[in-house]
């Protein structure tokens, strides 16, 4: 029984995993090492409730809400002065141009407030709806549409009105 | 295109440089953890009670375990060569350290562990790392115990990791029992022959020396990935003949190592100067440069640092604070401007400017010829995030001694506080 739980659990992470990971560095800012703890950890709470999970309509996307909702727990619980220097990412240099769209992008991201970039994350990366978004983070779809336009215009602000210069280069 | 368009495809693209370099340890990782959690959920009741029974018992038998170590391996060992072992390998985890200080003990027989620690600020206090590496007999079934999770529902740690082949066993000291210290341990044991640990804990003093230290923070500074990494540099850096090799006894910051900095100082320069020479070691890197068919030299550094800007300081947008410096060099006439940045998130780099081929060099200028904004803008660009310092086995001299396997098992595993 508790094989057969870890088979099919192993058999659906390894198909997502990566995209988890993704996920998990942007909601990070671009610390990988605190990426790999938050799947690490979202993973082992997928496992414990792999019942409900592996029911649900949309496992990928059960999986990913537990993702935001686990990296909402742990900047809830993390005290204001516990994060050091571990926040520079240790992945080697990418191309140029990546490189530039990269570091503005997650620089711009760091300013946010935690739910504003999970809010960004959820919509623009994970192609969520206002109202999936909303479910994911506990949240009404009217939070979800004021944040999103509130970190929205802080990005535009940071950016200068526009990405394209980052990504052209 | 509308803003929001450009914000999908820009998620887009970052998110897709990111690239997991071990999906099945980290899934391996995950489905230690989910059984952990179930199993925790179904002993709640009786669970604490009996973690703190066992914590004490677990230490007294991981203690009894390498006690009965008698392997007569040859094992030779300074105190100075596991001292830079262990700066070496604080180093590769691209952290930025400052007055270090060290205290450690070589070993020249298998029956003593050599030993390590450093007390170093990180710029947000200090903190200390502990290295301990001990010749094994890798065949010793014993040595399974030490890198082994307990079974699960008497384990006397708050969390523990198993991982296959290379496998990493890891666990936090419940905050509350603990009084909120945690120590955080990395036991491996190599191929070649070695138990190493690694530990630190969120108190400032040396994790074997924490009475009466409060903790700072909810967990140690250094994250266990670091750990993880730290006690890979350190198998890597003894041979199978019981001895350090030059890979990582060789003293912090003698011998040039590839990581990004020159690369970023040379995007970042203003375009009129062409480099002529370049240099890096650590978290550091410079260039000289001319400009045009000018004979006059200039000297231009950048280190990542831990110390706070000095001078005039100044505030940038998005809260990165700027120090501008103009000082006198070494050699008479020679010139030193310097701009040092700090982020919100402490991480600091300072850049410094010379009219001379060096810095103990003589006057090659009548002053540097960059400016203190341009320098200004070097030391408070964004790009110096993704900077690596790192020093990579393939960049060392001695080949030879670079790690042909990777260690067998690793362990973190917490630790009781004293009474």
């Amino acid at each position: 029984m508790r094989q057969c739980r870890a088979d099919e659990f192993l058999a659906f992470t390894e198909g997502r995993v990566g995209h988890m990971f993704r996920s998990a560095c942007l909601l990070t800012g671009g610390d990988t090492h605190l990426a790999e703890d938050l799947v690490q950890e979202t993973l082992g709470r997928m496992y414990a409730k792999w019942t409900r999970v592996s029911a649900a309509d949309n496992p990928a996307a059960y999986a990913q809400t537990m993702l935001v909702r686990t990296y909402l727990t742990y900047r809830r619980r993390r005290s204001a002065g516990e994060c050091p220097v571990d926040e520079v990412p240790d992945n080697a240099l990418t191309p140029r141009e990546d490189l530039t769209l990269r570091v503005t992008l997650l620089a711009a991201l760091r300013q946010l407030a935690p739910k504003d970039r999970a809010v960004l994350v959820l919509r623009y990366w994970d192609d969520r709806s206002v109202e999936e978004t909303a479910h994911a983070m506990n949240v009404s779809s009217a939070a979800v549409r004021t944040r999103s336009t509130r970190a929205l215009a802080r990005l535009r602000d940071q950016l200068g009105g526009t990405i394209v210069d980052f990504t052209s280069v | 295109m509308s803003f929001e368009d450009e914000m999908s495809d820009a998620f887009r693209r970052a998110g897709e440089e990111f690239r997991l370099r071990d999906a099945g340890t980290l899934v391996e990782g995950g489905l230690t953890r989910g059984h952990r959690r179930v199993a925790r959920r179904r002993v709640a009741v009786t669970a604490g009670v009996l973690a703190v029974a066992l914590t004490t018992g677990g230490g007294l038998y991981v203690g009894s375990k390498e006690r009965t170590d008698t392997a007569t391996r040859p094992f030779e060992v300074s105190a100075p060569q596991i001292e830079n072992i262990l700066d070496n390998a604080i180093h590769q985890t691209g952290i930025a350290v400052d007055d270090r200080r060290f205290s450690s003990r070589g070993s020249s027989t298998a029956l003593t562990p050599a030993r390590a620690s450093v007390n170093y600020n990180d710029g947000w206090g200090r903190a200390s790392t502990v290295l301990t590496v001990r010749r094994v007999d890798v065949t010793d079934p014993s040595l399974t115990d030490l890198i082994t999770c307990p079974p699960q529902g008497s384990s006397p740690h708050e969390e523990c990791t198993t991982r296959p082949g290379d496998r990493v066993v890891k666990g936090y000291t419940d905050a509350g029992r603990a009084g909120g210290v945690k120590k955080w341990v990395v036991t491996m044991v190599s191929t070649k022959g070695y138990l190493i640990e690694i530990a630190t804990s969120n108190v400032k003093a040396s994790p074997g020396d924490r009475r009466g230290e409060a903790p700072q923070g909810r967990n140690p500074r250094l994250g266990t990935p670091k750990l993880r990494l730290m006690a890979a540099f350190v198998e890597s850096s003894f041979t199978r003949e019981g001895a350090p090799n030059k890979f990582g006894t060789t003293l912090y910051g003698s011998e040039s190592d590839s990581g990004d900095f020159v690369a970023i100082i040379k995007y970042l320069l203003p375009k009129r100067f062409q480099v002529v020479s370049q240099g890096e070691v650590g978290a550091s890197g410079h260039v000289v440069v001319k400009e045009g068919s000018s004979p006059e030299r200039t000297y231009i550094e950048v280190t990542r640092t831990a110390s706070e800007p000095e001078g005039q300081v100044r505030n940038l947008p998005h809260g990165i604070k700027v120090g501008t410096q103009e000082l006198p060099g070494r050699e008479p006439g020679v010139v030193q401007f310097k701009a040092h940045a700090q982020w919100p998130n402490y991480m600091s780099i300072s850049v410094s400017a010379y009219n001379a081929t060096s810095p103990k060099s003589g006057k090659a200028a009548p002053k540097p010829m960059i400016t203190m904004d341009e320098l200004t803008n070097i030391a408070a660009d964004g790009v110096w995030h993704v900077a690596r310092s790192v020093m990579t086995p393939a960049t060392k001299t001695d080949p030879g001694a670079a790690p042909k396997t990777r260690g067998r098992l690793g362990l973190f595993h917490s630790w009781a506080p004293t009474p």
